[in-house]
């Protein structure tokens, strides 16, 4: 299985994807976020294997991406084995963060990218970091959104309003001293929340 | 330059016509002595090229006219079962102007209809050649699974195989399993259960060497690898504004559907590439490569042979 170390491999996946979805009379509109989408809009440069999709956008509307329409994944996977990626490539692994909903504005944020029968929808740097802000608490200092959010450079601002947006995800106890210990890290102290 | 489906078809043809002449057609190259031929998928693939060389169309035909009575139009109604929608509607054209032309009852799809053909009285068959083992068979035991099952049995003679895996010769499990227990109980087969099937292998392999002989080297998978050749065609048709992204993919599952086939042959098929372009430039040429060896006197198989 391949890892895309730079953008030519990521493009060409999904510039493949869509020209695939167009011969076949399919068109999907995605949204996506994270390392991949980062990626393709020149945000980070760190290699990554897969594109995340966070919703499946119908009539302007955001939808769970799970499961994923099986036209889309029959496609998905057609384009791995062509290209050597691996079969879930393009995945709906984000969609619960729709269950307590995206950062407000999410939506009109988006940087949308087009490749013939695939239109996605590219999360904003804002939500970005948000969304990034939020994996990094959850999954530690040492992992690999802690790194691609430094690379997002964001304000003091920028991560207070991504960590009262975080606390809504999730506001258990332990989650905000994880939040607020993360802060520190970013170089945000006595953060009122 | 040629483009990629002109070169196909060049070799397609080719390969056709060698198939053909073996069997008797009125063609010049016979490169294919040494191999089994197999009569109804050469008739499926070539109704199938159609108009891509009319002469070695109207020479086919004038062969079926004539050896009607070799073929079998229940093989003919299976084999189709397998084809893709252009292949069937092919053959719906090419049966009906064979049936319109003789006496020839083959399965035809309803709205096809005959076109305007003279047969050319030229095809002769010449039995004692190894290449046509399988009309000889026929003679031998009927247009029926019989033949076919004896043939694939010649072609591996030490294999032990079941009904399902014998399947691949044309005709229905139910056909196949009763014709194996006649010829187990004629002393011609031996059985074996292994697990719940009974295998079947042959028992007497000189007696019906000797009755079959002269016996060819290659018992090449025609059924299918026609079928390959007919969808890589296929793939080759599509509009010239198809993008090679969309052909590199098409072309990869194409291989991956035949890869059992494929595998059978020493050349391995291209692995996925980063790029879609080399991919499809890697994958192209070695269908060409592919079909350049099956269509020429050297066999790709690398004198590996394969059953039925």
């Amino acid at each position: 299985m391949r890892v895309m170390k730079s953008i030519e491999p990521l493009e060409e996946a999904i510039g493949t994807l869509g020209a695939v979805l167009a011969d076949r009379g399919l068109h999907y509109e995605l949204a996506a976020i994270g390392g991949g989408s980062l990626m393709l809009v020149g945000l980070i440069k760190r290699p990554t294997k897969d594109v995340d999709i966070v919703a499946v956008i119908h009539e302007g509307k955001y939808q769970r991406a799970d499961p994923l329409p099986q036209p889309l994944v029959q496609a998905v996977q057609e384009v791995a084995a062509t290209l050597g990626l691996a079969s879930d490539w393009l995945n709906a692994g984000p969609t619960d963060l729709l269950r307590f909903g995206l950062p407000e504005g999410f939506a009109r944020r988006v940087e949308i990218r087009s490749y013939d029968g695939l239109t996605l929808h590219i999360a904003g740097r804002i939500d970005q970091i948000h969304l990034k802000f939020y994996a990094a608490v959850d999954q530690g200092p040492k992992s690999k959104h802690y790194s691609d959010l430094i690379a997002l450079r964001p304000t003091r601002d920028e991560l207070l309003a991504s960590a009262r947006w975080t606390l809504s995800q999730d506001s258990s106890p332990g989650f905000k001293e994880s939040l607020k210990g993360a802060l520190e890290a970013l170089g945000v102290k006595d953060a009122e929340l | 330059m040629q483009s990629f489906k002109e070169a196909l078809d060049d070799l397609l043809t080719d390969l056709a016509w060698s198939l053909w002449t073996e069997l008797g057609v009125a063609g010049v190259e016979r490169r294919h002595a040494r191999h089994s031929v197999d009569p109804e998928s050469l008739i499926i693939f070539t109704a199938d090229l159609g108009d891509t060389d009319p002469r070695l169309r109207d020479e086919s035909m004038d062969w079926c006219i004539r050896y009607d009575s070799f073929i079998s139009e229940v093989r003919l109604r299976n084999l189709l079962k397998t084809q893709d929608e252009v292949t069937k509607k092919a053959f719906g054209e090419y049966a009906a102007t064979i049936n319109a032309n003789g006496s020839a009852r083959w399965p035809v799809p309803s709205g096809s209809a005959p076109f305007s053909f003279t047969p050319s009285g030229k095809s002769v068959v010449d039995f004692s050649r190894p290449a046509v083992l399988r009309l000889r068979m026929r003679a031998l035991f009927g247009v029926g699974a019989r033949a076919e099952l004896l043939t694939a049995f010649l072609g591996e003679p030490a294999a032990s195989r079941s009904a399902s895996e014998l399947t691949v010769v044309g005709y229905a499990k139910r056909n196949i399993a009763q014709v194996l227990s006649e010829l187990h109980s004629a002393g011609l087969l031996q059985a074996r259960p292994i697990q719940n099937r009974i295998h079947y292998r042959l028992a007497r392999v000189d007696a019906l060497r000797a009755l079959a002989e002269p016996l060819p080297d290659f018992f090449l998978d025609w059924s299918m690898l026609l079928t390959f050749a007919a969808a890589a065609r296929h793939l080759a048709m599509r509009p010239m504004d198809t993008s090679w992204r969309v052909s590199a993919v098409a072309v990869n599952q194409l291989l991956m559907h035949f890869e059992t086939t494929l595998a059978s042959f020493d050349e391995p098929v291209p692995k996925s590439q980063p790029s879609t372009r080399d991919y499809w430039e890697n994958a192209s040429d070695w269908i060409l490569r592919f079909f350049r060896g099956l269509s020429s006197e050297r066999t790709p198989s690398s004198a590996r042979s394969t059953s039925p």
